[in-house]
């Protein structure tokens, strides 16, 4: 290659790779038949043990009081329309929400799983975006690592005596963060590099990833904490021991 | 829109079971063979079973075919293309441009045809995915979860959910459509003051909304189970056997395409 074909090459596979770095809310998800067999059954069944539990706590509080099911399918609602509404994003093009670090703060990481696993089931259905092969990862990272991720942080946060708007801001910023590393490693272990494996192979996909989602991550900490604290203003609800559920109960 | 879609083609009513059945198992065999070649010919059903039974000549099915299948298929043709691109510490392949010291960015032909198939597998998979969206309401994707003896509790989620996703979604729009005539978007921290509001609105307004059906469901004897009716869906053997007949040939042709 010549230096000027090397400047033209290196410039149109930055242009593709800015183009390809995902600023839609298909970028969260992993697309239909994108991995191959063995990751879909490796991802589900690590998903296993999280929807069991999701499960169990989903009966316990359903059993304790009927109405908490209704509210839970609001929360399920809510979730996906949040992850389907447009944020401000510093980079100009329209960019999705993951909307774990909320729906975890609210509502506590456990029953997030099993109410995220269905919202990526309608969001596939309807959108388009996921998948069925894939539901396993996508729910591994959306809806499992994102909301533990953020929960933890939330209470670590508030344990070390942080503010409310701090700790929310955090928890939702990194649930964000860590979901994207999460898919980015799925990525990787589906596509490993032939030369470097799967760490080469995750720095491509972080790399692209990070271009967007470190200032995404950002702006939805700030909006998940403004927004957490509009709704403390606004109603009587607490967070800080999942409020609604628990007062509900 | 897709349940206005859903309630008005001949498919609606076949046995969920076993347009969702075809489409896992065309879904499956794509993803296992990975072939090219099968995976067009599994687009070619799919898209046929839709443009001649789903599609109609009107702004709406254009609408949803840019949705479900142009804007998803370029973004799959974007996806696949990051793939065949590698960082090496050598540069060999097809192209090969240094990005550090020591490092370049490279394509090789193993690389492309990672690519390729990829793209391949995903449409397809993706075209039967649209096929299961286009023909099959969620309420009839309540009866695949009821005969797959899927919890109570998940299905009754599942179904209260989509009923509130229309709800919730009417709440955010009326008070984007409010915020944009304040010209809440003038601004990067008027965007986010606004976005955060919204949010939070609608988060009490559906916490209450929630309330106030749950009400209205005690006053209707809720006890905590939700009734269904039952569907009469047609079950014919024609339907299964060229389900199976379908799902053969894209797996004769994935293996002869993989021996020769």
């Amino acid at each position: 290659m010549t230096k000027k074909e090397k400047k033209v090459f290196l410039l149109t596979a930055v242009l593709c790779l800015l183009f390809a770095v995902p600023q839609k809310a298909q970028a969260m998800h992993i697309m239909e038949g994108y991995i191959p067999p063995k990751d879909c059954i490796l991802w589900f069944v690590l998903c296993i043990p999280f929807i069991v539990m999701g499960f169990i706590s989903l009966k316990k509080i359903t059993s304790r009081n009927k109405k908490a099911l209704i509210i839970l399918s609001m929360a399920g609602a809510f979730t996906f329309v949040l992850s389907s509404l447009k944020i401000p994003s510093v980079t100009g093009s329209s960019s999705h929400p993951t909307g774990v670090g909320f729906g975890a703060i609210i509502f506590g990481p456990w029953v997030m799983s099993i109410i995220g696993a269905i919202v990526l089931v309608f969001q596939a259905l309807l959108l388009a975006h996921g998948g069925i092969t894939t539901l396993g990862a996508n729910t591994f990272s959306m809806a499992v690592a994102g909301p533990f991720v953020s929960y933890g942080v939330y209470k670590i946060c508030r344990k070390l005596k942080a503010g409310k708007f701090i700790s929310a801001a955090l928890a939702a910023g990194l649930g964000d963060l860590f979901t994207y590393c999460v898919t980015s490693f799925q990525l990787s272990v589906a596509y490993p590099s032939p030369n470097g494996g799967i760490i080469m192979s995750m720095i491509k996909f972080l790399a692209i990833f990070a271009l967007t989602q470190i200032p995404l991550a950002v702006i939805e900490g700030i909006i998940t904490a403004l927004a957490l604290s509009a709704v403390e203003k606004i109603s009587d609800l607490d967070f800080d021991n999942k409020g609604i559920l628990n007062r509900e109960a | 829109m897709i349940d206005f879609v859903n309630s008005a083609h001949s498919v609606k009513s076949i046995n969920p079971n076993i347009k969702a059945g075809f489409a896992l198992s065309v879904i499956t065999a794509c993803v296992i063979f990975k072939e090219p070649l099968g995976c067009v010919f599994a687009m070619f059903v799919m898209w046929l079973i839709i443009i001649k039974n789903v599609v109609k000549n009107d702004g709406l099915s254009n609408h949803l075919i840019r949705h479900f299948m142009l804007f998803p298929i370029l973004f799959i043709a974007l996806s696949s293309f990051m793939v065949s691109f590698d960082i090496t510490d050598c540069g060999e392949g097809i192209f090969s441009v240094k990005i550090l010291d020591g490092y370049f960015l490279t394509v090789n032909s193993e690389g492309v045809k990672k690519a390729v198939r990829l793209f391949f597998t995903s449409a397809a998979s993706l075209s039967s995915m649209c096929f299961l969206s286009l023909t099959t309401p969620v309420n009839d994707i309540v009866y695949v979860l009821k005969t797959i003896k899927c919890p109570k509790e998940i299905t009754e989620l599942f179904i209260l959910i989509y009923r509130f996703i229309f709800i919730v979604l009417n709440m955010a729009q009326s008070i984007i459509t409010a915020q944009n005539c304040r010209m809440a978007q003038r601004t990067f921290k008027t965007r986010i003051n606004s976005m955060a509001l919204m949010l939070s609105s609608v988060f009490v307004l559906s916490y209450n909304k929630s309330v106030f059906i749950y009400n209205a469901m005690l006053s209707r004897c809720y006890s905590g189970d939700i009734s269904f009716l039952n569907v009469k869906y047609d079950s014919s053997k024609k339907y299964v056997l060229f389900a199976v007949l379908i799902v053969f040939i894209i797996v004769l042709i994935s293996v002869l395409e993989r021996v020769y």
